[in-house]
């Protein structure tokens, strides 16, 4: 093999075209010299066979001709390509076998023997190994990949209600775990093979060659794909680490006739679930008995009537204000109503079930109309998307207006101009969180008082301050965020020589946001406010990409087959924001309600960053036969992030691949229709340290550093203080990843990929806190820590059913994903952790050197005290130690119940998860299901801090009355599930075993039936296609959770499994429409 | 292939294109920030030093210090710790302060970290004006760099004044020294008094900028650096200095050192300016105390965090002649409406009380300010857990609501821009009286704490309360020309021997100076902490009264002081020593 002469020459052809002054233009002929002669050397064994027979034909799809499908006399390198009309000729013999392929499609085998027409109908390739997969700054044939590569299918995409690619992620690719959120507009969390680092985790996406894009409407998909080792990513280098994702959006194919298609789908989307609440004023009050009894009270509140020996003698005051007072009482005239002062207010004697209050039937709807086409030259695909999801809680909603132009042009036969173009417009309003307003609301306060205002926590009594749940929605509805994104490409790609193509990229990711943010009175509130405040945000940011590559393709002998690509690639990133705000509104009319109408407390405020990378990059690969690939690529990433002195850093990669059944001793195997084995090896980065890592700056901040030295309100002056410390040795963190995968086909049905991986992070940036006799600045991150994961990841489909069973195919999907994450070392000092956000003086999630990234971190739960002897034997902690309270695990055993005693109780990662993906089409029918499951991961509901620990005087679960220890309602304490109520918090607050759960959920994602409307129909409609729909998501979960969704998403990666408040998935109907014209 | 040199000239361009990306294009420097260099000048450093001044409440937005381990007021650990103060609000809401107030601080407890990382914070910016000051000092007038340096080293000895009076192993570290390798080893009084020795060697400006530290500030702050050390000979000369040379005089009203009508008076010697309406949010308006607010449908402000004690409440008791009752207060204890709803009937007591009383604490049927009288448990979430006394001294008047407190809808409307006197003539008064006493000169000592009663004798708060009950719809009954309730403050005749001295003294400090963070340092200065407290505890917890803070008890000799953070020694291995009683 003549292999280390290219390798040699690759080594040539990188230093020449990489260094841009061998180009400069008097060498312009010495340039072209010597690519001449390479070419030379290159073409040198092509080698052709004569025939005598003409064979011509038409190549077509369902739309029509297929222009450049491509001819192959099996066996020989005589090939042809179809033209525009998709007709060819070709020279062949009658043994002859033409193989007709085209990207996308399965490949054909026709023997000629004696037809001189061939007329071939392609059949797109689903499944196949023909199927096109996107790789970086190219594409490859499935068959061909060597890399960890997932595609998520086109119409699983589609399937999907929420027109959010990232939820599309969820149960459709191995190796890929997601997190969705249920609030409309809100993108998923997505996790590619584990999680590398504790510093940013997300992957990186690519739109059409555009980094960190706004991610399109499904509806302009054409393909996703993930790349999940380094050997497929490392052509991203200091990107790569998490991942990449590579969006590529619809374009017209050369020669298809122009098809409109209309797809429209409407729907409600209701939910139901619920917090453990108990809401009938009776069993508060005999709550609050129990309570106050347990801890030697005798029983009183404002609001209810005790007898202090029965629990059952409760009873409820008709009004919550005045205090105590009944119905009749002349205190309860209306005309003493004063808003905020005398605040009149009825008990509600059902009690307010306030999450039920916020929940509405939430419609949906998506609409979309796409026009794509071409002519021989020039293809074209527009498209115009309307969506909106208005949220299951009250007062908040999406819009999305989103459209496309893309055109390709080849304007030569050696040059193509195209471009790509989204342009999306969202809106999202509302945005309240308003979990915490449920749990600390008391359902005795009705939704409105007597007059029709807001009922809240200001009919006082020890009533908690939580606002109406409601009234909180009701304002916030004004608050609006809207997101005019533009993201597309421009791109001349040049074929100078034959085999050779050059493309020249400029990409462009730009944003311009702006945030109508008011704040109205609350006069319900105990803590409430009676003025009203407006902030706005304005801001854009600004990405581009210059990228241009070579390509060079060739095979030779027809076995040989030679790819090279050499790249280089210019980003930039800018951000600017500025925000103002102001108060004292004398109206709050919306036409009324502006920046320039408020009186008080003018603010401004700005923002500003950038980043900027270089690159260069280069992959070789060769593949003999279809039956061994090799592959190697490097890219080479210079970064503005990273310190002065560590600023450049090179990502190599190498795989190879055998493809056994290729092999003669498996040729002719039965069962196995095809075995490919994988393995590659690689490095790729993470650069997610802040944009500023390198530099030490002094600021100042009108919170921070100002002073009001001059002594007078409303005057402060300037003053400066040390905000960041910089590292400049700071470099991107090192993911190592090796790859090992097995891709089969049993029976031609059975598909199966089978990866095993594991991913070694080195150098991982950790912000090693600075001593605080230093002062506070932001401490630099520097390359220390070390984190592993291992994981496996399983694709398996089989189809059945199709030509020789009838009408009836089906094909069913499984994707099974699995890792174990490590962080095997944080900084170097061994007791170092870090730890998720604080809420209310705990801490939940912790890592440090030896765990998963996070774990919850806190006491263990031994049961709960029966007697007092049992009490008295304990370690001691504190007072606590009685009968009825928490047995505390003394884990350091140092005789005593001590902070020392937290250990690791629970692991928000999943063990494993499975997607379960369904098709099946009977005559005009189709049914496609999918279902997705996440086991073994733990979540904190926070809440039952307050339901079922007693934190503030909000409602609280039914376990807290009937089923907690000493209740008069549990026949024996031994069944008691919760420790003894008090009215006092307790040692229970800290964060302890039992409020660990296991948060596994099980979920009917989506299941849709459609029908395809009969041709003799779609004949007298003039349409060439309709189907109609009928789909439902989340139609059912199973777990044990008690939150109100098992799929916990949260913000910052270190709080993973704590749940403040999830929106609920909404369960959907929706009623869906396509036609074609 | 005759266009082939055409291509390939496209293909020469775009390689030298490539090339146009230089090193130059990845230098991004942060934006809105500048480098030390650019402050090396007078003005640079006096930015400097305003960000130091800038830390002095405790609290820097974003940092730590937000919920009040740090603050000014020092309310967490002079007045929560003592025998003056209760956490209020509702047990659950905060769980560290719990510990501190029953005694159980260990290492861990983050309101430690609040305290040694917002100080060590405001050491680090003085050190930084100094450090730069010295680079640049050359091309700097030489009596702005020595103003500007005696500053910083007044901020500097202010910053390690609150460390060390609550820690004892504290690193004393200067502008010249690598602060992360400096031992917590030695005793660093000496330090702090030569910090504030050299402004007052260097004639720093007698009265500066309102907001500055004087010379005279310097003298004050290193009077009681003398007292925390019994050095009362050091101390004396400075308080005598400016007893008799300062400008200062005491308010007509005791109240005004509470009133923001009245900030920056002729009494106060330094105080830390707070601002509202500013611009910059909540940020500089007492955030760090911004729970003490009370709570409730009348002065709904915010938490009522701040609860005074049962044994503050009787301390202000007085016998026929109007003088306190240092060893039998705490019989026959004051409940006031302790375990009442406001709807049920309670009349306020009638045993006579020192006036200052009903400027301090806020209590059933009194006046709250011009706020209407207190209704009781209503104006709190858990009576029961606080006791039914709040703080009224960190309050503004309702005429001034929205003006001098913040306009902005929050959570804690009571935010406000009243200043936090530091240091004023009553304390050097008081301090005085007890250099005094240690001296046996007991007419001085006398005469100085009379001179502080005689101006609280006639400032009563007014307006007689005639409702028992204050149920929904209640129409008030007030007779404005009574006092609200029955005052009585004499003065002392004599002295008769020193240890009276030192009980009257150490009592009038409490009563003046109740809630302002000074007490508990005071308590273990003098050496009576272990014996105050532990006869407070029993007092104050008798008859199962606070359930959360039954079984809290006080071991002198460690409950004194606090440990070193373990998250800086788990930082500073090498180098910090956790303290032996911890």
């Amino acid at each position: 093999m003549n292999q280390p002469i290219k390798l040699e020459l690759l080594t040539d052809f990188k230093t020449n075209l990489i260094m841009p002054k061998k180009y400069e233009s008097k060498k312009t002929k010495k340039g072209a010299r010597w690519l001449v002669s390479l070419l030379f050397f290159l073409c040198l064994t092509t080698i052709t066979y004569a025939q005598t027979q003409k064979i011509s034909g038409t190549v077509t799809d369902e739309l029509g001709p297929v222009a450049g499908a491509n001819i192959l006399v099996k066996g020989t390198a005589t090939g042809t390509q179809t033209d525009f009309d998709g007709n060819f000729t070709i020279e062949a013999s009658p043994d002859d076998v033409l193989s007709i392929s085209y990207l996308g499609y399965a490949t054909q085998e026709i023997t000629v023997g004696i037809q001189s027409t061939i007329n071939v109908t392609l059949i797109e390739d689903a499944a196949a190994l023909d199927e096109v997969v996107v790789i970086g700054y190219g594409s490859r044939k499935r068959s061909d990949v060597t890399g960890a590569v997932s595609t998520v299918k086109t119409q699983y995409i589609e399937q999907q209600s929420a027109g959010d690619a990232t939820r599309a992620l969820q149960g459709s690719a191995s190796g890929v775990t997601v997190v969705a959120s249920a609030r409309p507009g809100v993108q998923a969390q997505v996790r590619i093979r584990g999680l590398g680092t504790i510093n940013g985790n997300g992957p990186l996406y690519v739109v059409d060659g555009v980094f960190g894009a706004q991610l399109p409407p499904t509806n302009q998909i054409e393909s996703m794909q993930v790349l999940k080792d380094a050997s497929s990513t490392a052509i991203y280098g200091a990107r790569g680490a998490n991942g990449v994702i590579l969006i590529t959006t619809k374009a017209g194919k050369a020669g298809q006739a122009a098809t409109v298609e209309l797809n429209v789908r409407t729907g409600i989307g209701t939910a139901n679930s619920r917090y453990d609440l108990v809401t009938d004023p009776v069993l508060i009050g005999q709550q609050i008995w129990l309570e106050q009894t347990n801890d030697g009270i005798e029983p009183n509140s404002a609001h209810f009537n005790f007898n202090p020996n029965d629990i059952q003698g409760t009873t409820v005051n008709d009004y919550l204000f005045p205090n105590g007072a009944s119905i009749g009482d002349p205190s309860t005239d209306p005309s003493l109503y004063v808003l905020r002062d005398y605040p009149i207010t009825l008990t509600n004697q059902q009690g307010t079930d306030w999450i039920k209050e916020l929940y509405q039937p939430a419609p949906i709807t998506d609409i979309t109309l796409t026009a794509t086409g071409g002519t021989e030259k020039t293809t074209y695909a527009i498209s115009g998307n309307y969506f909106n999801e208005e949220g299951v809680l009250r007062y908040n909603s999406f819009n999305r207006y989103a459209f496309r132009a893309n055109a390709d042009s080849q304007i030569k036969d050696w040059l193509k101009i195209g471009q790509r173009l989204g342009v999306t417009l969202t809106e999202s309003k509302g945005n309240t969180a308003g979990f915490n307003t449920i749990v600390e609301t008391s359902p005795l306060i009705p939704v409105l008082d007597i007059a029709g205002n807001f009922a809240g926590g200001i009919v006082g009594g020890g009533l908690n301050d939580g606002p109406n749940p409601l009234g909180n929605n009701f304002r916030e509805r004004k608050d609006k965020r809207t997101r005019l994104n533009a993201t597309g490409n421009f791109y001349v790609e040049v074929k100078p020589i034959k085999n050779v193509t050059v493309k020249t990229l400029f990409g462009y990711n730009t944003s311009w946001y702006s945030n109508f943010n008011p704040r109205f009175a609350d006069p319900e509130n105990t803590n409430g406010t009676t003025g009203s405040t407006l902030n706005e945000t304005r801001g854009n940011n600004f990405t581009w990409n210059w990228t241009n590559t070579i390509n060079y393709s060739k095979t030779f002998n027809e076995l040989h087959n030679f790819e090279l690509l050499l790249g280089t690639e210019a980003t930039r990133f800018q951000f600017d924001q500025i925000s103002a705000g102001r108060e004292g509104f004398i109206s709050t009319d919306d036409d009324f309600f502006q920046l320039a109408s408020g009186s008080d407390n003018q603010t401004n405020d700005s923002a500003a960053a950038a980043w900027a990378l270089n690159s260069y990059f280069a992959r070789a690969y060769y593949s003999y036969d279809d039956k061994y690939m090799l592959e190697a690529t490097v890219r080479r990433d210079g970064s503005s992030r990273f310190g002065a002195n560590n600023r450049w850093g090179n990502f190599p990669a190498v795989s190879g691949g055998w493809v056994v059944s290729r092999e003669n001793f498996l040729s002719d195997s039965n069962w196995l229709s095809y075995l490919k084995l994988r393995a590659g090896w690689g490095q790729s980065g993470n650069d997610q340290i802040g944009n500023y890592n390198g530099f030490s700056t002094f600021g100042s901040g009108l919170g921070a550093s100002f002073y009001g030295l001059g002594g007078a309100d409303g005057t402060i002056v300037q003053g400066f203080q040390s905000t960041a410390v910089g590292n400049p040795d700071a470099k991107w963190e090192t993911t190592t990843s090796t790859n090992f995968a097995i891709d089969a086909t049993l029976f031609n049905r059975l598909n199966m990929t089978l990866d095993v991986w594991s991913k070694d992070t080195s150098d991982m940036l950790f912000p090693v806190a600075i001593p605080a006799v230093e002062g506070i600045a932001r401490a630099p991150s520097i390359n220390i820590g070390d984190m592993e994961n291992k994981g496996v990841d399983l694709e398996l489909s089989y189809s059945g059913g199709g030509s020789e069973d009838g009408d009836f195919s089906y094909n069913v999907g499984v994707i099974f994903s699995t890792y174990r994450n490590e962080i095997t070392k944080l900084s170097d000092n061994e007791d170092e952790f870090i730890v998720g956000s604080q809420q209310r003086a705990q801490r939940y999630t912790r890592a440090e050197t030896g765990t998963a990234f996070p774990e919850f971190f806190g006491y263990v739960v031994d049961g709960i005290f029966q007697s007092q002897a049992e009490a008295d034997a304990h370690a001691p902690n504190g007072d606590y130690n009685q009968p009825g309270n928490l047995i505390i695990r003394d884990v350091d055993g140092d005789g005593e119940i001590t902070p020392e005693d937290r250990t690791y109780i629970g692991n928000p990662n999943p063990d494993y998860t499975v997607g379960l993906n369904l098709r099946m089409e009977y005559k005009n029918f189709d049914f496609t299901a999918s279902l997705y499951t996440s086991q073994g991961n733990d979540a904190i509901n926070y809440y039952n801090r307050f339901t079922r620990y007693g934190l503030f005087q909000g409602p609280k679960s039914a376990d807290r009355l009937f089923r907690s220890w000493g209740s008069p309602y549990l026949a024996n304490n031994a069944d008691a599930v919760l420790p003894k109520a008090s009215s006092q918090t307790s040692f229970e607050q800290n964060t302890h075993s039992d409020l660990v759960e296991d948060a596994s959920f099980f979920r009917l994602q989506n299941a849709q039936i459609g029908f395809n409307v009969p041709e003799r129909i779609l004949n007298s409609l003039d349409l060439s296609a309709m189907r109609i729909y009928l789909m439902g998501t989340n139609l059912f979960t199973i777990t044990d959770y008690s939150g109100l969704d098992a799929e916990v998403f949260v913000n910052n990666e270190i709080d993973r499994g704590l749940d403040r408040g999830n929106w609920p998935a909404p369960r959907q109907i929706i009623l869906g429409l396509d036609i074609k014209l | 292939m005759k266009n082939i040199h055409f291509k390939i000239g496209i293909l020469s361009a775009l390689g030298l294109l490539l090339g146009a990306c230089s090193e130059e294009f990845l230098e991004e420097k942060p934006k809105g920030a500048v480098s030390e260099s650019v402050l090396a000048d007078e003005n640079g450093i006096n930015l400097l030093l305003v960000g130091a001044y800038s830390r002095i409440d405790g609290y820097a937005a974003g940092e730590a210090g937000g919920t009040g381990g740090a603050s000014a007021t020092n309310w967490v650990w002079g007045d929560v710790t003592s025998d003056d103060m209760h956490r209020g609000d509702q047990t659950g809401g905060w769980s560290p302060i719990n510990l501190i107030e029953r005694y159980e601080v260990d290492a861990a407890n983050p309101w430690i970290d609040e305290l040694w990382i917002a100080n060590f914070d405001g050491v680090a910016r003085a050190n930084d004006a100094l450090r730069i000051l010295s680079q640049a000092r050359e091309n700097i007038d030489d009596q702005a760099a020595t103003q500007l340096e005696a500053e910083a080293r007044w901020l500097r000895a202010w910053y390690y004044f609150q460390l060390r009076s609550k820690i004892e192993k504290v690193p004393y570290i200067t502008e010249d020294m690598v602060a992360s390798e400096v031992p917590n080893d030695r005793e660093i009084w000496d330090d702090i008094e030569a910090d504030l020795q050299w402004g007052i060697d260097n004639n720093m400006d007698e009265s500066p900028e309102v907001g500055r530290a004087s010379r005279w500030a310097a003298k004050a702050l290193k009077a009681r650096v003398h007292m925390f050390q019994r050095e009362f000979s050091e101390a004396k000369p400075l308080l005598d200095d400016i007893l008799n040379n300062g400008p200062f005089m005491l308010m007509d009203q005791y109240y005004d050192n509470f009133d923001e009508e009245k900030q920056n008076n002729a009494e106060s010697i330094f105080e830390v300016q707070y601002t509202v309406n500013d611009g910059a949010g909540d940020a500089n308006s007492g955030i760090d105390h911004r729970t003490l607010f009370p709570r409730g449908g009348d002065v709904g402000l915010c938490c009522a965090y701040s609860a005074p004690s049962f044994d503050l409440f009787n301390a202000f008791k007085v016998d026929a002649d109007g003088l306190p009752l240092f060893d039998t207060f705490q019989d026959d204890l004051l409940l006031e409406d302790y375990g009442l709803l406001d709807t049920e009937a309670f009349t306020p007591t009638d045993v006579a009380l020192d006036p200052r009383v009903d400027w301090t604490i806020g209590r059933r049927g009194i006046p709250f300010l011009d706020w209407g009288p207190m209704s009781g448990g209503d104006w709190m979430l858990d009576q029961a857990g606080m006791g039914p006394f709040l703080n009224k001294k960190i309050m503004f008047y309702k005429r001034n609501f929205k003006t001098i407190s913040i306009s902005s809808p929050t959570w804690s409307a009571g935010l406000n821009g009243n200043n936090w006197r530091l240091f004023r003539l009553s304390h050097v008064i008081l301090w005085r009286a007890e250099v005094a006493a240690e001296e046996n000169d007991l007419a001085t000592a006398r005469d100085m704490v009379n001179m502080i009663r005689e101006r609280a004798q006639d400032d009563l708060v007014m307006g007689k309360v005639n409702n028992t009950t204050f149920e929904e719809g209640h129409v008030l009954d007030i007779d404005e020309a009574q006092p609200a309730a029955n005052y009585n403050l004499g003065l002392y005749t004599a002295f008769p021997d020193q240890d009276y001295a030192r009980k009257a003294i150490y009592h009038e400090n409490r009563l003046e100076f109740a809630l302002e963070g000074m007490r508990f340092q005071d308590l273990v200065r003098w050496g009576i902490d272990e014996a105050t407290i532990t006869q407070y505890l029993q007092s104050e917890l008798s008859d199962g009264k606070l359930p959360w803070l039954q079984g809290a008890s006080y071991t002198g000799g460690k409950n004194d002081h606090f440990p070193v953070p373990q998250t800086q020694i788990d930082l500073q291995s090498e180098v910090l020593t956790q303290d032996p009683a911890y």
